[in-house]
């Protein structure tokens, strides 16, 4: 271990210099990596008081508002990977929360999770008509079907939820919850250990803690569905034929894949993780279909992906960033806020030394 | 065509070659008439159709994605024969090792040269184990060496009973190594040729009708008045080579075989120093690969040198945007004319004005004009005989040789003072290849200064005033065109022999080192 270790830390401060190609993440990098930010977290914890930074609660948070961001992100990962942009993943969300939560409530949370899937599925394949069969500019259709979602959604609730008793014609009534696991022994050991507020020891427990506690069957789901991704579309030669689809279609059809085919494949997948994580907004999340519910989530969905270059490791990592700064802002206020400050400072002043 | 044979077809640029390759690999479809393979009737509806008859392709203009590696490009399309995973990598060695293609499966495509892109081609048709072959003109790419081994590859797979059809405007080419020849002009079929009974000069006349041109230069127009000179100029590999972790351990003879020395941040040119005078023209030649690509893309500004400097007619240009030197007068006919010489979804008149925005007569007081651009691209396609239904046609529907000529004309009319011409005749069929010298010829006898670096020797050869061999990044040796045959020129390429290059006192390796 030793020595891995100390490979690594020879081989990261080379790394950023080489420029142009990216440099190999290698598993013990990206353990010191993620050892040296929480011992900065720490670090800022202690001297800033904001015991809240890596609390359980703050954790299991900051998870629960990053999971849609992520299916999302995923789902702007396997469009554009077949070579088409998808900026309707938030009309694809919409639809997501709106079918989530008027099967939900009528026949259960599951249920309602399918049918999500499905409406951002139908927003997908209409995205797919309007952009690979007629041939539209990509952005042109996103917005549409953006605007389409939203108008759709609002008329459809008129006759559906406000007839219902506990709805209106902005809102459902309520969905049953779907089950949350806590690891019973480890949550509270580990709850406890966040709670002494030792350096380093603590903010582990904490951030530990937070994935165990009170996590939703979904989250679990959503969260197994990254790795999925990268399996499928690098490890299977139906992903190869995908990408190849976004990479140079031409050469893609001189080698006899329909490339029609999987661009439609990957559009209506994108839609319908989009449409997940619509569902998981409205089931998980609050438990209720609101009118404006996504809140802009499917573009910074769009922007986690960018951020993790379009690779699905690195939009979790995008999507759990903004999941984090939400849920620091949710809990905390201002204190949160001015620890966040001081991390950027000392981020500043260790990037100028470099 | 027989099964067992090397098929030739050859034609004039548009006469169809392409257009009947793509009928027969399922890309386009015939309004009539039939297909038949091994005597059953067929019609291709998809590219898939064909490979599972057996019919591979490879391509002129290479059909590979540049962000995968050559693993994905090669498996893509046929998962299902060897996975995509391990099994398919010990293939692709194998078969890459079996006819000595040299390519490493890990390596990403964005990063290969343009010989080693055909090699991937090459070995993609064969990792389908295809029977009927389609190279279409496999060998404009290689230096006489690699084209005499791929045809020993191709003599081979003729042994195994596999039918290669080839396409190619090298007439000396398609003699040594076709056994039918079949002449098409206009999208008709004009004859069959007998390769044994057949000079070069008479299958050219079947082509055009014209007779085969040369590409000789007769009088020396060399003026001791330097236009362009380049002192020591360096430029290291920017980015690193990172070697994949994920590779099992090899054989250590493919070791040796697959990766060809690429040390970390090498040097891509390495104190190159050159003066061409008016009315020169100074040929490079050089395996692809070996620099010229950094040493033309420094010419122009697109890179920055690391050392040296670039004096253009007297004024320093080493760190001048390129804008500011094709005003100065380079003119430049790119390598490869699709990604750098033209916008192929723009009409032609807009792409006469590329890259002379701010000249006349596209615009005048800062102003584009539109009007005269038309009128000057009327001029173009008239002159340079480009043929074409009308200037407002995108320049992707032209034939390649037709849109070379497009650039050429549209850079000689700025009359440069230095022409930066790479591969300016790649694609072109002997017509239109006369015309382009021609043109360049012309324009040295008026004082044109020109670095032509091609991968055809006999154009080299005959066009150049003085030629010098690039290999690895540095200028190895230099020859007298007058004397020098390909051969020589051809070993020298590949590092066997450096200095000055004498015919025929010495033999070339004697001197050499």
């Amino acid at each position: 271990m030793s020595t891995s270790n100390a490979s690594a830390a020879s081989a990261a401060p080379k790394a950023p210099r080489n420029g142009g190609r990216r440099p190999k993440l290698t598993l013990p990098v990206i353990l010191l990596i993620i050892a040296g930010g929480l011992a900065l977290f720490s670090l800022v914890r202690v001297i800033s008081g904001a015991n809240d930074l890596t609390s359980v609660g703050q954790v299991s948070g900051a998870l629960q508002l990053a999971v849609p961001i992520g299916l999302a992100g995923l789902g702007g990962l396997w469009a554009e990977r077949a070579g088409v942009i998808n900026i309707g993943l938030e009309g694809m969300m919409i639809l997501g929360t709106w079918f989530g939560a008027w099967a939900g409530f009528q026949w259960g949370p599951w249920v309602g999770v399918l049918m999500g899937i499905a409406g951002g599925a139908l927003g997908g394949l209409l995205h797919a008509v309007i952009t690979i069969t007629f041939n539209v500019n990509h952005i042109v259709s996103g917005v549409a079907v953006n605007i389409l979602a939203l108008g759709a959604t609002r008329y459809l609730s008129n006759f559906t939820f406000a007839e219902e008793p506990g709805g209106s014609s902005k809102q459902s009534p309520r969905i049953d919850a779907i089950d949350r696991i806590t690891i019973p022994g480890l949550s509270d050991w580990l709850a406890d250990l966040q709670d002494k507020h030792w350096f380093f020891v603590s903010d582990l427990a904490g951030v530990l803690g937070g994935l165990v506690t009170n996590l939703s069957l979904l989250t679990v789901v959503a969260l197994l569905l990254i790795p999925v991704t990268y399996w499928a579309l690098w490890h299977t030669g139906f992903g190869l034929r995908l990408r190849s689809c976004g990479e140079n279609p031409v050469a893609a059809e001189s080698l006899g894949v329909n490339v029609y085919k999987y661009k439609y494949i990957a559009v209506i997948i994108s839609g319908g993780l989009a449409g997940l994580g619509g569902a998981f907004l409205a089931i998980v999340s609050t438990g209720i279909y609101q009118e404006g519910q996504t809140g802009g989530r499917g573009y910074i969905g769009l922007a986690a992906m960018i951020f993790g270059n379009w690779m699905p490791g690195g939009m979790a990592l995008g999507a759990g960033l903004f999941g984090f700064t939400d849920s620091l802002k949710l809990r905390g206020g201002a204190e949160n806020v001015h620890a966040m400050l001081l991390l950027i400072a000392i981020l500043l002043v260790v990037a100028a030394a470099w | 065509m027989h099964r067992g044979t090397v098929h030739a077809l050859v034609g004039e640029n548009g006469a169809g070659k392409s257009t009947l390759m793509k009928i027969l690999y399922g890309m386009q479809k015939p309004d009539e008439g039939t297909i038949t393979v091994d005597g059953a009737r067929v019609s291709f509806n998809s590219p898939g159709d064909a490979i599972d008859r057996g019919i591979g392709m490879v391509h002129q203009h290479f059909m590979l994605a540049d962000n995968l590696t050559v693993l994905e490009n090669v498996v893509l399309g046929s998962e299902k024969l060897h996975g995509i995973g391990s099994a398919a990598r010990r293939k692709i060695r194998q078969i890459s090792q079996q006819y000595g293609l040299g390519i490493r499966p890990d390596a990403l495509v964005e990063e290969l040269g343009v010989a080693d892109r055909q090699r991937v081609e090459i070995l993609k048709v064969l990792y389908r184990g295809a029977r009927i072959l389609i190279l279409d003109e496999p060998t404009a790419v290689l230096v006489p060496q690699e084209v005499d081994a791929l045809f020993a590859n191709l003599r081979e797979l003729k042994a195994e009973g596999l039918t290669v059809i080839f396409i190619s405007h090298k007439l000396g080419e398609v003699l040594s190594v076709a056994d039918e020849i079949t002449v098409i002009r206009r999208g008709t079929t004009v004859g069959t040729a007998d390769p044994a009974s057949t000079t070069p000069r008479q299958l050219a006349e079947l082509m055009v009708g014209a007779e085969l041109p040369t590409p000789e230069t007769r009088e020396s127009t060399v003026t001791d008045v330097p236009m362009l000179q380049v002192q020591g100029l360096s430029l290291a590999e920017s980015r690193q080579v990172t070697v994949p972790e994920t590779s099992e351990p090899q054989l250590p003879t493919s070791d040796t075989l697959e990766e060809p020395g690429v040390p970390v941040g090498r040097m891509l040119l390495d104190g190159i120093s050159i003066t061409i005078h008016k009315g020169e023209i100074l040929g490079i030649a050089g395996v692809e690969g070996n620099g010229q690509t950094e040493l033309i893309e420094t010419l122009m500004g697109m890179r920055n040198p690391d050392t040296g400097a670039i004096t253009l007619d007297g004024v320093d240009i080493t760190h001048a945007h390129t804008r500011k030197r094709r005003e100065d007068g380079i003119g430049y006919i790119p390598e490869d004319r699709h990604r750098h010489g033209l916008l192929l979804e723009s009409p032609l008149w807009e792409n006469r004005i590329l890259g002379h925005v701010t000249e006349p007569p596209n615009s005048r007081r800062g102003l584009l004009d539109p009007k005269a651009a038309r009128r000057d691209t009327l001029r173009i396609v008239r002159e340079y005989d480009v043929r074409t239904p009308g200037i407002d046609v995108t320049a992707a529907s032209l034939s390649g040789g037709n849109q070379q000529k497009l650039i050429v004309g549209r850079e000689m009319s700025h009359h440069p003072k230095l022409l930066i011409a790479a591969h300016p005749t790649r694609g072109v069929d002997v017509g239109a290849q006369a015309q382009i010298w021609d043109q360049i010829r012309e324009a040295r006898r008026e004082g044109l200064a020109v670095l032509l670096i091609s991968a055809d020797l006999d154009e080299l050869i005959g066009l150049s005033d003085t030629l010098r061999v690039m290999y690895r990044g540095r200028l190895v040796a230099d020859a007298d065109p007058a004397t020098i045959t390909p051969e020589e020129l051809g070993s020298a390429m590949t590092g066997a022999a450096t200095g000055h290059l004498e015919h025929p006192q010495h033999p070339e390796d004697g001197e050499a080192r």
